[in-house]
């Protein structure tokens, strides 16, 4: 019964194949973070008396953090505008802001919606806007921290 | 507060490499030791062994008698500068200063005070609230220094602080860490390859070469009287000059006799070269050798001297004396009497 | 930081990641009622419906990246030489199509294309024809530069930097190279590697484009795929591996491009030091 719900085709379905494709994507953007992490700051942080969890408590994850939320927001951003995946799997089942412009532009469900779908691509792009001005000081912080 | 250290045949071998091959170093509480020696020598590895950061695959590690071999670095009660990068990004300067007290439960007050009091005395009055990225290179190794010497260890640590650095800084530099280091009286290990700076920072220096102490000395010692020929090339500048060992353990050398420094090694009729430094020789206008380049260095002028037997040498003479001693002139060298360093015949010049 | 798991289970984890799903795929097109069949690979694949989708992408693909890089290169070139307080406002222009997501895009796009029926009488009619026509969208090939400038615009601003242009055309100069010649010989071989990783990437963008094709009622290679996964799936997922091989295919071929560089410079390294 379980498995049978269980299919690409649902909104959970949806949320799995985003995942599937965009976790690498996330890694590829933390990586770097990860990797400039400099072992001098562990060293130190061992000189100056702190155990393995203190340093990664007071200095390693505050330091990953801007890099994390950073990478989080940007996949926000990249699932909010996605369309393709979104139309060849769900369709019309599921209701996303990206297929409802595409069907108010095909004249699929109604004709005569093009102004609403330049509307709704308006709002998308305000999204957008918001999500790279949140991004942005966010990878500055931490390539200042880390480079 | 102040403690010896001693390093007892210590060894690393990393893969078919052998970074330190058995070295033996004592250190005296309150002394500034400096490790020095070219790249590839082992000085890094050593100081690392003494931090904790890397373990030994053989000998010993003593702090005040006690052997801390196996202690792990975070309890070893010591402070460390980095040659970079080693403030931590998300703290303030006074943040990082009071870290170490932080993790050992020392009240926000308590720390404040104490930050406060060390960038005073590393001269960085008011600078408590910048961030390493507002920092300049010197003052990030001073606050680096602060941080070290917060906790009160029981020995210091430094790691090519100043290598990162521009000249000025450096020179600037270098001097405030010895002073602060005399005032504080904490025996302190510095590793460095500029031979300068161990030379005028260090109340000895330890020579390293290929994971072994060549000599450990005062550095007026060093440059005096070097044990091995290593040291005397190492340190300072040294002219290479064949010569034969005579009758007595004596060397002949421009017409003078000279006695050879140290045990005799080398038996009658050997031929071997002698070390002599720039300043050894003296030198007079008119003669059989010819003056070829004439550098002027401020209080000294060094000169390249091409001798009769086609040995060129480097005398360095006080610019005073040098006027008339031009490219071109011919003239006379003439090494002072005091015993010289020999070594075994190098085949290609030096 | 330190290396502290072993590199063994994160690339055995990673590998199943990304070749589960494939394995799954394949097999999904060999598997047939009457037992293991490669069927779709002989015939589908020569079948008319995707040679013609696929030429078209690749066709539109090569034209988005010749308009692009006749846009970029200049451009870009010109703004480090001698325009650079026009950098901020190049690489903003450029990085804005990133903000717009494809769909809003193609909203708009959509609607000035419907203007065409109130220009029906003018000479621009004609212009409205071409951008529409079927096997070669002029319209996409405009829509896809335009998405493809922030890759183009990262690709040669890295490239430019990495080789401190004003200095080797300084140089160039004054050992008596004219404009051209300094273009030609000094600029340009610099600039290959960037260009070269540039064009890849817009050119894997396009081939592998769907929503504004489709929106806009084309069927190059990446749409054609969808719809005729309604009425033969199995030929849908093998034209799908093929893609995948395609993509493959070109980033190996900026792997290899950008680590001839480095081994050009590392064997210049040794034998200077």
């Amino acid at each position: 019964m379980w498995a049978e719900k269980l299919t690409v085709y649902t909104f959970t379905g949806l949320v799995l194949a985003y995942l599937y494709f965009m976790v690498p994507l996330m890694v590829v953007t933390v990586l770097p973070a990860f990797d400039g992490l400099r072992s001098q700051w562990r060293e130190a942080a061992a000189s100056c008396g702190a155990t393995r969890g203190q340093f990664w408590r007071h200095i390693g994850i505050p330091v990953l953090t801007p890099s994390l939320l950073g990478g989080a927001v940007l996949m926000f951003g990249t699932a909010f505008a996605s369309h393709a995946t979104a139309a060849v799997l769900v369709g019309g089942s599921v209701q996303l802001i990206t297929i409802q412009i595409a069907n108010a532009l095909n004249g699929n469900v109604l004709a005569g919606q093009e102004n609403l779908a330049l509307a709704m691509s308006l709002n998308m792009v305000l999204v957008a806007l918001l999500v790279m001005a949140v991004q942005i000081p966010l990878q500055r912080r931490s390539a200042r921290w880390l480079g | 507060m102040t403690v010896p250290v001693q390093l007892k045949q210590l060894r690393r071998e990393f893969g078919s490499t052998v970074a330190l091959d058995g070295l033996d170093l004592d250190i005296a509480p309150g002394e500034l030791v400096a490790l020095l020696g070219p790249s590839g020598c082992g000085k890094t590895t050593a100081l690392r062994i003494v931090a904790g950061f890397e373990s030994a695959d053989g000998g010993e590690l003593l702090m005040d008698g006690e052997d801390i071999t196996s202690v792990p670095a975070h309890r070893r009660d010591i402070g460390m500068v980095f040659q970079s990068y080693s403030l931590f990004p998300n703290m303030t300067a006074a943040e990082n200063v009071a870290y170490g007290l932080r993790v050992r439960g020392v009240s926000s007050r308590e720390r404040a005070a104490r930050a406060g009091e060390l960038l005073d005395l590393v001269g960085l009055p008011g600078r408590g609230g910048h961030y390493p990225h507002q920092l300049s290179g010197g003052q990030q190794q001073r606050v680096a220094l602060a941080r070290a010497l917060a906790i009160r260890p029981r020995v210091l640590l430094l790691d090519e602080p100043l290598s990162a650095l521009d000249a000025k800084v450096r020179l600037s530099l270098r001097e405030e860490i010895r002073r602060i280091q005399l005032e504080l009286g904490i025996t302190t290990v510095f590793v460095t390859h500029d031979q300068e700076e161990a030379l005028s920072m260090a109340d000895r220096v330890a020579v390293m070469k290929d994971g072994r102490l060549e000599q450990c000395a005062a550095p007026s010692e060093l440059y005096d009287r070097p044990a091995t020929p290593f040291v005397a090339e190492f340190v300072g500048t040294m002219n290479r000059v064949p010569g034969v060992v005579g009758a007595g353990g004596v060397v002949e050398l421009f017409g003078r006799r000279l006695p050879v420094q140290g045990e005799a090694v080398f038996g009658a009729g050997a031929e071997v070269d002698v070390l002599i430094r720039p300043e050894g020789f003296a030198v007079t206008a008119g003669g059989a050798s010819v003056v070829r380049v004439a550098t002027f260095m401020g209080a000294t002028t060094r000169l390249h001297v091409s001798t009769p037997s086609g040995v060129e040498v480097k005398v360095d003479v006080p610019s005073w004396e040098a006027d008339g001693l031009v490219p071109g002139v011919s003239c006379e060298v003439v090494p002072h009497e005091k015993p010289v360093l020999v070594a075994e015949r190098t085949l290609s010049p030096a | 930081m330190a290396r502290m798991t072993s590199r063994g289970p994160v690339l055995g984890i990673a590998a199943l990641y990304f070749l589960v799903p494939v394995a799954a795929s394949l097999w999904f097109t060999i598997d047939s009622p009457d037992g293991i069949g490669f069927d779709v690979y002989s015939k589908g694949l020569g079948s008319e419906g995707l040679t013609t989708s696929l030429l078209r992408s690749v066709s539109i693909g090569l034209a988005t990246v010749a308009l692009g890089l006749l846009l970029m290169v200049p451009t870009t070139v010109a703004v480090a030489l001698r325009l650079p307080k026009l950098r901020r406002i190049v690489e903003i222009l450029c990085m804005m199509p990133l903000v717009v997501p494809p769909i809003a895009l193609v909203a708009g796009v959509a609607t000035v294309l419907s203007w065409q029926q109130d220009l029906a009488t003018t000479p621009l009619y004609g212009t409205f024809q071409a951008l529409i026509d079927r096997d070669f969208p002029l319209i996409l090939v405009i829509v896809y530069t335009v998405m493809s400038l922030p890759f183009l615009y990262r690709s040669l601003d890295a490239g430019l930097r990495s080789v401190d242009l004003r200095t080797l055309v300084e140089a160039a100069r004054s050992l008596g190279a004219s404009r051209t010649q300094t273009l030609l010989q000094v600029v340009a071989p610099n600039l290959r590697q960037a260009v070269m990783g540039g064009a890849v990437l817009s050119l894997a963008m396009v081939l592998g484009e769907y929503s504004v094709a489709s929106v806009l009622g084309f069927e190059p290679f990446a749409v054609w795929m969808v719809n005729v996964g309604d009425s033969e799936a199995q030929l849908s997922v093998a034209a799908a591996m093929l893609s995948l091989l395609l993509t493959w295919g070109l980033l190996l071929l900026l792997t290899a491009l950008a680590g001839g560089r480095t081994r050009k410079t590392q064997s210049r390294r040794k034998t200077t030091s």
